[in-house]
């Protein structure tokens, strides 16, 4: 989904700044949106006017190669990095409505877990000691909380971090690879948790590059690559432009020309002698008429369904190496 | 603003570094009462470098705490203090807390802007828990040796003055280091440019001195020279020498304050130019 500016709204994207408006609670209601978001290192452009949005009550994957951009673009959303130009909107007060992990967990080495959540309840203000309490138990941390945290595992940290994220119940949640270090058990109970989050009305902005994660927790994903947008849409519907019927069938030719002429059939390739096509799978009855009825009959018919990760490969030229992305993906710019 | 001053309080009070710093400290102040005390005890009648016996008797009187033990309490507390502000500057980046508590502050002058405060508060600890070990010790040499004890008139006053202008000349290198190790993230940067500074001037200044001409000037821009003027500024009314009893080659002491002061602002300045126009990288 491309975010559509409204009036005036092109003047401020240059501005490079970041804004806060009435959190809202509501589950479709929008928690983040960037408009034209750039950042330029130099000669390098990590971020080329990207436009972003992440709903309340929703889980928007957010992918894209090695060095694409991810964590520049969190990073200005969190205000680590100052974006180049665009605008950044953020539900409420940014430091109460935004709780973030980013890349690996980082705490004061020195202080029990417990003391590094006390640390940022003060900083941030009118956090209950109770909400420390309750977060240490929720993310099971409770038997090592007073320990320092040099000594947790990696996994502990990790646990630390989700607790530090969700310290000022907030509206927006950035997880950038929260299940990294993770054992089984712990990465299943992260993979419970961001459902969970967004049911209870949050926004959830998930990085990650376990696609198969991405795949199954997230409604909405955005795909970059070199700091530009490749593709942003609901999963289903990624999934599906990425699905076909494959048909074998003698004279793969005929049978392609026969099969492009039916409505709804978006392309037909000709892979090994069988015929991939790219269309709802429930035509699977009109391309077995449509061969039919020219004397084509079919030797098998198999429903492809493609997973997150070959629609990734494909958007992002990945196993073409420096391949530019799929020709029709949108790439939209600031203006 | 108060609550990251708060944080950074807790934070600070919870790590071991800066008590042990204190406590190391204290204990070097501690063991030069000591080994003043040893040397007089031991020869009555030589020198003991620039020391004479009789100076070393006045040193270690309880009413020179003012002067004498204040001069300790700056030479050595200033080098805690620096190790200090880098680590608590700099630490934030190479622990990667930075990308986890500014998210949460109150803007970056706040977060800033708590820090040095914080850095401030723990050179006037130094100052007044050395000053309070100084006198501890001083009384104590004073009753053992039986040295004059008077304190002298308005001695507290003085000593009130005196720690003021010792953290005073201390606010530089704090700034300083908190620059440097702001600027490189290394709090190892902070503390070997600070310190070096502070022990390679005297040298540096020597040789320009020596120079003559308007170089000879130049080492009243140089901190040493500020430094002991503004210690050794006396009050009004006020009492024979100040705390280094060095009254002359010096700069007037307000042209030496407004010194330090500009260097402080500027090292300031350029502390919080970088922190507001460079990014925090992630990784």
């Amino acid at each position: 989904m491309t975010v559509p500016l409204r009036p005036g709204e092109a003047a401020r994207i240059a501005a490079g700044s970041v804004v806060a408006f009435p959190r809202p609670r509501l589950s479709g209601s929008c928690v983040l949106r960037t408009l034209g978001l750039t950042k330029r290192f130099g000669d390098l452009t990590a971020v080329d006017g990207l436009n972003l949005e992440v709903q309340a009550g929703q889980v928007h994957g957010f992918l894209g190669p090695n060095g694409s951009g991810k964590s520049t673009t969190i990073s200005m959303i969190l205000g680590l990095i100052a974006p180049t130009a665009g605008h950044i909107e953020v539900a409420g007060e940014p430091r109460r409505s935004v709780g973030a992990i980013i890349e690996s967990p980082a705490f004061y080495p020195h202080l029990s877990g417990r003391d590094n959540l006390r640390a940022l309840a003060i900083a941030v203000g009118d956090v209950p000691l109770a909400r420390i309490d309750s977060l240490i138990e929720e993310v099971g941390l409770a038997e090592r909380s007073h320990g320092a945290y040099r000594t947790y595992s990696l996994g502990m940290k990790q646990r630390l971090g989700v607790a530090a994220t969700l310290l000022t119940d907030p509206a927006l949640v950035i997880l950038d690879e929260p299940t990294n270090g993770l054992d089984p058990a712990g990465q299943a109970e992260i993979r419970a948790l961001i459902p969970r989050l967004a049911h209870e009305g949050r926004g959830v902005l998930l990085a990650s590059h376990l696609l198969n994660e991405v795949q199954h927790v997230c409604d909405e994903v955005t795909i970059i690559r070199r700091g530009r947008l490749v593709e942003t849409g609901r999963v289903r519907d990624l999934l599906q432009r990425g699905s076909y019927v494959a048909v074998e069938v003698a004279a793969a030719a005929e049978a392609r020309s026969l099969l492009l002429e039916l409505s709804g059939v978006e392309r037909v390739d000709v892979v090994d002698g069988t015929l991939h096509v790219f269309a709802d799978a429930q035509r699977g009855p009109e391309i077995t008429r449509q061969l039919a009825s020219h004397g084509l009959y079919l030797a098998a018919m198999t429903k492809h369904e493609s997973t997150l990760e070959e629609v990734f490969l494909e958007l992002t030229g990945e196993t073409a190496g420096e391949a530019s992305p799929r020709e029709g993906a949108r790439v939209p710019t600031a203006s | 603003m108060f609550r990251l001053l708060h944080s950074e309080w807790f934070r600070l009070r919870k790590r071991a570094m800066p008590w042990l710093l204190l406590g190391i400290f204290l204990g070097v102040v501690l063991l030069i009462y000591l080994l003043m005390w040893f040397v007089l005890g031991s020869n009555a009648t030589t020198t003991t470098g620039e020391l004479s016996h009789t100076q070393l008797r006045d040193t270690l009187r309880v009413g020179a705490v003012d002067d004498s033990g204040l001069q300790r309490v700056q030479q050595f507390g200033l080098v805690f203090t620096v190790i200090l502000v880098a680590s608590v500057i700099a630490t934030e980046f190479s622990w990667g807390t930075i990308r986890t508590i500014l998210p949460r502050s109150s803007g970056r002058v706040a977060f800033l802007t708590a820090k040095l405060i914080v850095a401030v508060a723990f050179a006037a600890v130094v100052v007044v828990a050395g000053f309070a070990v100084s006198l501890a010790a001083s009384a104590a040499v004073t009753w053992a040796e039986s040295l004059d004890s008077s304190l002298g008139n308005d001695f507290w006053l003085y000593s009130l003055a005196g720690m003021g202008r010792v953290l005073f000349v201390m606010l530089p290198f704090v700034a300083m280091a908190a620059m440097v190790s702001l600027w490189t993230r290394s709090s190892a940067a902070g503390i070997g440019v600070t310190l070096g500074v502070m022990f390679l001037e005297p040298v540096i200044m020597s040789v320009v001195s020596a120079a003559g001409g308007f170089l000879a000037h130049l080492p009243e821009l140089f901190f040493m020279k500020n430094v002991n003027a503004v210690l050794d500024f006396r009050q009004a009314g006020g009492r024979e020498g100040g705390i280094f009893g060095e009254s002359t080659n010096l700069p007037n002491a307000w042209q030496a304050a407004s010194v330090l002061l500009a260097y402080t602002a500027a090292f300031c300045g350029l502390t919080y130019w970088r922190f507001l126009k460079h990014d925090i990288q992630v990784a």
